[in-house]
């Protein structure tokens, strides 16, 4: 067990190492260079400028500038943003709670919905079940988040004033439910995605686990069927759809991303998206490597619970 | 009712196979409704945007003197902000989503399918390298990635196609990977060897042909989601840039001009999922027609 968690995480640094890489090189793309946002002010002279450049180290060979950056991104150092003067890090900080909070709050609903609209679809054989649980998973992944976060936005917030049209809470209040206010809109625009795909998922998981032996055996034992879809059929079924969750983690940041933008929610893919307009290297740098990290945490967070969930995984 | 057999309603719930006659994938793929309605949509859209300046009567970019109008008889969906005719718009914006869409999609097959080939005939070190290539592409988000490119690179319409093609490869290398891995070593493959057949002659001529199907429902579910990326990142400002009309842009003005005219943020959000939902069910159809009988065949 404690092997293949090393493994795992072994395999993690290199991938990380190698986000680094190309985000930095990336980075050096940009026209008119890190130092775009300098330049760009009318005031600085060609003097100003290179001193900015030494003291940035931005004169130093790439590679140098590299191992340096990621000596300061594993230090905690982040620098300073260009846009606000202040450490990048504290910039970043409260960003990427919020972000986790709006993502943690999507796989909650999703999860909700899912998990049981799958088992009720994989357990209800009748064509109108079927066909209507088929078509809503399908429109559920056609349909772009940014669309429908506009709708609910625009008709929900706007015309009928039962949500927020935006941000984390009300100017003066605060507290729980404030948050849970402004959280819903955008956690279930979010989520919608992951409910389609999921509840498809969990009904061919369902599907596939009902028709094994030993789900006929406890039949045969005589329990009652709900135990046997409960206490058999769920935990087995449910095993694949943990790896899959883990998966698509890569795929909420980024739509965390889109659905901050549209209800402006203060979390870590508006600030890039912002950086980016602002041509704010640091934070942008920061922010994308956040994100990366995430995505390979989660993944390896589904390693494990699939590790852990799964007797037979340890024994490899 | 004698136990072991079915009751009249199982029975019609089983699909029994026809004794004697074999399905075409086109006529198992004709069963499917949703496909068809699927399919009938999309040859509809495709006809529109191919038809495009035959079928609108204005230039889409032309600017007029009608601000937000509602829907009239010279301008059947109204007019935008600038006062652009929206129908027009729509159906010059279909051209680029249906482009960019096919044009994604086409790239990332001949890209992912050449590198999972390699990575799954080959092995050893050139698949671990590959691998974590794969690996290194699936950590970074897609969206803000491509943003990024899109900021610092060019958003004409090749660059964008360019740019989503290169970081949607991994996902069918994947497939295809997994797929020649355990091809690889089934008795076909092994007799092309013993008869002494190059590695090209077998990859191309033998196994790649049985993973015809993936490769085909990938391509067209790819063709979905390079459609609803090209939209977001237009949307965000990243893509198609104004005042070229791509529907992700249509609607960046769309909040801002609520209260006036309200259906403008429906129209192009609408055409993107309508279009989505039709290749999807293609794709779902696809699927269902392909697989259980490329397993019959090997």
């Amino acid at each position: 067990m404690r092997n293949y968690l090393v493994r795992q995480l072994l395999q993690a640094i290199p991938t990380l190492l190698a986000v680094s890489v190309v985000i930095f090189a990336i980075i050096h793309l940009a026209p008119g260079g890190p130092m775009a946002a300098y330049a760009m002010s009318p005031n600085v002279d060609q003097a100003e400028l290179d001193r900015i450049a030494i003291r940035l180290g931005l004169n130093d060979p790439l590679p140098v500038q590299y191992v340096k950056w990621l000596k300061s991104m594993i230090t905690g150092d982040w620098g300073l943003s260009y846009k606000f003067g202040r450490p990048v890090f504290e910039v970043l900080r409260s960003r990427i709670m919020n972000s986790i909070q709006l993502a943690l709050a999507s796989l909650v609903i999703a999860g909700a919905i899912s998990i049981p609209f799958g088992i009720f679809s994989a357990l209800y054989r009748n064509r109108l079940v079927q066909y209507l649980s088929n078509t809503v998973a399908m429109l559920g992944v056609s349909i772009p988040t940014f669309w429908l976060g506009l709708v609910i936005l625009l008709y929900l917030s706007v015309k009928m004033r039962l949500v927020p049209t935006g941000g984390m809470m009300t100017i003066g209040k605060g507290g729980p439910w404030d948050r849970l206010h402004h959280i819903i809109a955008p956690a279930s625009v979010l989520a919608t995605l992951y409910i389609a795909a999921w509840s498809r998922f969990v009904r061919s998981s369902m599907l596939e686990v009902i028709g094994q032996d030993y789900i006929t055996t406890a039949r045969g034992k005589g329990l009652a069927e709900r135990a046997v879809i409960v206490r058999h059929a769920l935990k087995n079924a449910l095993l694949p759809f943990i790896t899959l969750v883990g998966l698509q983690g890569g795929g909420l940041i980024g739509g965390a991303m889109i659905t901050e933008v549209v209800f402006a929610w203060p979390g870590m893919g508006r600030m890039l998206a912002e950086s980016l307009t602002n041509r704010d290297y640091p934070v942008l740098m920061a922010a994308f490597m956040m994100m990366s990290v995430l995505v390979i945490l989660g993944n390896l967070v589904a390693d494990i619970l699939y590790a852990v969930v799964d007797p037979r995984i340890k024994l490899e | 009712m004698a136990q072991g057999t079915l009751t009249r309603t199982q029975m019609s719930e089983v699909e029994l196979p026809v004794p004697g006659r074999r399905r075409s994938v086109w006529q198992e793929f004709a069963r499917n409704r949703l496909a068809i309605i699927g399919l009938v949509i999309f040859i509809l859209l495709v006809g529109g945007a191919v038809a495009a300046p035959v079928l609108t009567s204005y230039d889409p970019n032309a600017v007029t003197y009608k601000f937000l109008a509602r829907p009239s008889r010279e301008h059947w969906l109204g007019t935008d902000d600038v006062g652009r005719d929206v129908l027009s718009r729509l159906i010059y914006a279909s051209r680029i989503s249906v482009t960019i869409g096919v044009s994604v999609s086409l790239i990332t097959i001949c890209l992912g399918t050449l590198v999972g080939a390699i990575a799954g005939y080959y092995g050893g070190r050139l698949d671990a390298f590959i691998c974590a290539a794969v690996n290194l592409l699936l950590s970074i988000p897609l969206i803000p990635l491509a943003m990024v490119l899109g900021a610092f690179l060019k958003t004409n319409l090749q660059f964008i196609i360019m740019i989503l093609g290169l970081l949607s490869w991994p996902g069918i290398a994947r497939i295809i990977r997994a797929e020649f891995l355990s091809l690889k070593e089934r008795e076909f493959a092994l007799a092309a060897r013993v008869v002494g057949a190059s590695d090209w002659r077998i990859i191309l001529r033998h196994i790649l042909p049985n993973t015809v199907g993936p490769m085909i429902v990938a391509a067209t579910l790819g063709v979905a989601s390079a459609i609803l990326a090209e939209s977001a990142l237009s949307y965000l400002g990243y893509g198609i840039q104004p005042p070229t009309a791509s529907w992700g842009n249509m609607l960046i003005n769309a909040q801002r001009f609520f209260r006036t005219y309200p259906a403008l943020a429906i129209y192009p959000g609408a055409l993107i999922s309508l279009t989505v939902v039709s290749i999807n069910f293609i794709g779902d159809g696809l699927r269902d027609a392909l697989d259980p009988r490329l397993r019959t065949q090997g």
